[in-house]
């Protein structure tokens, strides 16, 4: 037997925020905007909610196209940059809702990779018997963690939250081959720089917004536009298969001009060849390939036997790719 | 009112000394397109002026093109 996706879920908060409506921004930034990153909306949470509410809701709707019992999940992992709290792990408070009372869960923090680093990493629990199910999930709330008064942030980012149901399929199917790997060199790429034991929260680090998200934007773009297609490559090989016989490719949703470059960048990899939700959801982190997977697969861009590579890149930095034959 | 240098070197985290006429994109890491509406937005509250849509991007060429558009606004830009 071999390890792949039993049930996919999502869940897009129900707020939707349009270019027009960020504060300031008028019809000639809106066009700017959608031209330059292609997004035109993007989803944002309530005030009430937190990012385990999120996952929550992710995870059900994972379980139920699974069929899978809560009680049946031997590992949760849940990868998020902004988490409920410091401590306990988000994983814990949605083992709590979801009853899953025969699990353990533990977060990771991959930033916009964490949804890859999440399914592969639990996937190892499957093959070694540890656990029967695992779910893998993407939650993020970035709009709780930036100044809404710098576009660079509140045009980009958004909120949103993905899940998985990893189990056992038949050999041939699933998960083929992976790669995941980090360039702590270029952590400073990606920041929220106050919070943490470098620099714990203060007056200080709440008056100079060193609690948001910080990017530095050409950086992480030759950065994306390097280790995209670089991991697509390295994890078809170590699948056993070539780049061309892909069917598709479900890429983290940043940039469509990144998406565009990196396809293309793939021997030429054609736009049918994958789905875009940048343009509706945003940028939701680890959020965004088990959403635009969802999607894809309700649509029926992804059927049973198709080879698919999915692939995501973010704060670390950090990138990964796994390719899997669709069950 | 601050000068387009000013106003430039604010908007983008650059020290005012390196903002010239010539500064382009390439040269400024800060300088992307997302910040880019950072720097139209305080153009436009400095100005107050409403651009068109071709005015964005050829405002994202250097800060002597932004000059450019405000000049054929009828802006006067010390």
């Amino acid at each position: 037997m071999a390890t792949g996706i039993l049930g996919i879920g999502s869940y897009l908060p129900p707020r939707c925020v349009r270019n027009a409506e960020l504060p300031g921004v008028s019809p000639a930034m809106d066009e700017w905007i959608v031209s330059r990153v292609g997004i035109r909306e993007r989803r944002i949470c309530l005030e009430d909610q937190a990012t385990s509410d999120l996952a929550y809701e992710a995870a059900v709707d994972a379980l139920k196209q699974a069929n899978v019992d809560p009680a049946d999940i031997g590992l949760i992992i849940l990868a998020a940059s902004n988490h409920d709290m410091v401590m306990p792990t988000t994983a814990c408070i949605v083992q709590s809702k979801l009853c899953a009372k025969n699990s353990m869960a533990m977060d990771i923090r991959a930033g916009c990779a964490g949804f890859i680093t999440a399914a592969v990493t639990g996937a190892k629990f499957i093959e070694d018997g540890s656990a029967r199910y695992v779910l893998a999930i993407g939650a993020e709330v970035h709009s709780k963690m930036m100044d809404w008064n710098d576009f660079k942030s509140s045009a980009f980012f958004s909120d949103g939250a993905g899940a998985v149901v990893l189990g056992q399929v038949p050999q041939g199917y699933g998960i083929l081959g992976s790669y995941l790997m980090a360039e702590g060199d270029l952590a400073d790429a990606l920041v929220v720089p106050a919070g943490g034991s470098r620099l714990p929260a203060s007056h200080e680090t709440v008056d100079q917004g060193l609690h948001n998200i910080q990017h530095d934007g050409k950086k992480i773009w030759r950065f994306a536009t390097r280790v995209f297609p670089a991991s697509v490559r390295e994890a078809c090989q170590r699948a056993g298969v070539e780049v061309a016989d892909l069917d598709f490719v479900v890429p983290h949703q940043a940039n469509i001009r990144m998406i565009e470059k990196c396809m293309e960048d793939l021997g030429g990899l054609p736009m049918t060849k994958t789905h875009v939700t940048v343009d509706k959801y945003g940028n939701s982190a680890s959020g965004t390939i088990p959403i635009t997977l969802r999607e894809a697969v309700d649509m029926g861009k992804i059927r049973r036997d198709s080879l698919v590579a999915l692939t995501a890149f973010g704060a670390g930095l950090t990138y990964g790719a796994t390719v899997m034959r669709w069950y | 009112m601050r000068s387009l240098e000013e106003l430039v070197s604010e908007v983008l985290g650059v020290p005012i000394g390196q903002v010239s006429d010539d500064m382009t994109p390439d040269d400024v890491d800060e300088w992307d397109s997302l910040s880019h509406i950072n720097l139209v937005f305080a153009l436009q509250m400095q100005y107050g002026l409403s651009f068109d849509p071709a005015d964005v991007p050829a405002m994202y060429s250097s800060v002597g093109g932004i000059r450019s558009v405000l000049a054929a606004k009828g802006v006067e830009v010390c």
